[in-house]
C-alpha cells in the first residue's frame, strides 16, 4: 500500500513539476508564465518531501513561492508594457546555451557532493542535522553566506533606486513616454497612469 | 518510507480530494449556471469610477526593492530555523565546537550573521528605501 502511494506521489509531483515548467515556455503572457513557475516550485517541493528532505520542502515554499516568485511579478510589472509578452527574442540561443551549462555545473555538484550527513537524517530531524553542520563544518560559508546576502541587498538597492537629484529628469522622461500623465494638479501623484485609452 | 507514509499519508489523501472538490464547482458552474453578460456586468468595479487605461500599470520600482528587502530576510530564517533547531542540544551537550571557551560560540556565530544583515538593513534606511511616502523617492 505504500509503494502504491509513494509512486503516485512521485509520478503525480513529477508530471506537476514538469507540466508547470513546460506551461511556462508555451504560456505567452508573462504574468501566467509566473504562476506556472509557482506550479512547478510547489511540484519540486513535493519531490523533496518524498524524498524525506522535508526542511528543504519547507524552504522551497517558503523561499520560492513566497518570495522569489513575487520579486518576479514585481519585476514583470516594473517592464515597460511593451516588453511583457513572452516573445520570440534573439536571446533565446545564448540563453539555451547558459542553461545547458546551469544544469551540468548542478549536476556535477550533485554528483560531487559529499551528501553523508543527509543520509542520516529520518523526517522531521532534518533541520536539526542541517543546523550542527552549519555549525560545526560549514561556519564559514554560512557567515559568508551572510555577507552574500547583505551585498545582494545593497546592490539592489544602489542599482534599483534612483537618486533625488535624477528624479525631475526621470518623470519628465516617463511623461514623454506616456507612462506617466502630464502634471495637471493631482494626477501626477499616481505613480503610473497610462495616459492611452484601451 | 512508513514514515513517510505516515507522515504525509493525510496529504496524499487531502490534494486528489481537494482538487476534485475544485474541478467540480468550476465545471458545475460551466454546465449550470445561466450566463448571459451585458456591458455592465463586465465592469471591473460594480460602483465605482471606469477604469481608464490599460490591464497594465507600470509599479514603482519600490515594490521591487521591499521584495528584495523581504527575500533577502526570508533567506534569514532559512539560515536561522535550523541553527535554533540544533542549538539548545548542543548547549546541552556543552557545546560540541570546542571546550568551555568555546561553548558560547554557536551563539556568537549567529550574532555575526544577524549583524552583518543588519548592516544591509541600515544601508537600505539610511538611503531611505524604507520610507512609503511619494515625496521622498518619487
Amino acid at each position: 500500500m505504500s509503494d502504491v502511494g509513494f509512486h503516485l506521489a512521485f509520478w503525480s509531483l513529477s508530471a506537476l513539476t514538469i507540466g508547470g515548467a513546460l506551461m511556462i515556455i508555451v504560456s505567452r503572457n508573462l504574468i501566467h508564465a509566473v504562476i506556472f513557475l509557482i506550479l512547478s516550485f510547489i511540484g519540486v517541493a513535493g519531490l523533496f518531501i518524498t524524498l524525506s528532505a522535508d526542511f528543504l520542502a519547507l524552504v522551497q515554499i517558503l523561499v520560492y513561492v513566497g518570495a522569489i516568485a513575487v520579486l518576479m511579478l514585481f519585476a514583470i510589472l516594473l517592464t515597460p508594457r511593451a516588453a511583457r509578452d513572452n516573445e520570440e527574442s534573439l536571446m533565446r540561443y545564448p540563453a539555451m546555451i547558459l542553461m545547458g551549462l546551469v544544469i551540468a555545473a548542478g549536476v556535477f555538484v550533485a554528483l560531487e557532493t559529499d551528501w553523508g550527513p543527509m543520509r542520516e537524517g529520518a523526517i522531521g530531524t532534518q533541520a536539526k542535522i542541517i543546523g550542527e553542520s552549519l555549525i560545526n563544518q560549514y561556519v564559514l560559508p554560512f557567515e559568508i553566506g551572510a555577507v552574500m546576502l547583505t551585498a545582494a541587498l545593497v546592490g539592489a538597492i544602489a542599482l534599483a533606486r534612483q537618486d533625488d537629484e535624477d528624479l525631475p529628469i526621470h518623470t519628465a522622461s516617463l511623461i514623454e513616454e506616456g507612462v506617466l500623465p502630464p502634471p495637471d494638479g493631482d494626477a501626477a501623484d499616481a505613480p503610473a497612469g497610462p495616459g492611452d485609452d484601451s | 518510507m512508513e514514515q513517510l507514509i505516515e507522515n504525509y499519508g493525510a496529504v496524499l489523501l487531502a490534494v486528489p480530494v481537494g482538487a476534485f472538490l475544485v474541478l467540480n464547482a468550476i465545471i458545475a458552474t460551466k454546465v449550470l449556471a445561466p450566463r448571459r453578460s451585458t456591458r455592465l456586468k463586465g465592469q471591473v468595479y460594480e460602483c465605482g469610477m471606469l477604469p481608464i487605461g490599460r490591464n497594465w500599470a507600470q509599479v514603482h520600482v519600490r515594490y521591487y526593492i521591499f521584495a528584495i528587502l523581504f527575500l533577502v530576510f526570508d533567506v534569514e530564517i532559512v539560515f536561522l530555523f535550523p541553527w535554533a533547531a540544533s542549538f539548545l542540544g548542543l548547549m546541552d551537550s556543552g557545546g560540541a565546537v570546542g571546550p568551555a571557551p568555546f561553548d558560547k560560540v554557536i551563539l556568537w556565530q549567529m550574532v555575526l550573521f544577524i549583524l552583518t544583515l543588519v548592516v544591509g538593513l541600515a544601508y537600505a534606511w539610511r538611503k531611505g528605501v524604507l520610507e512609503w511616502s511619494s515625496e521622498r523617492v518619487r
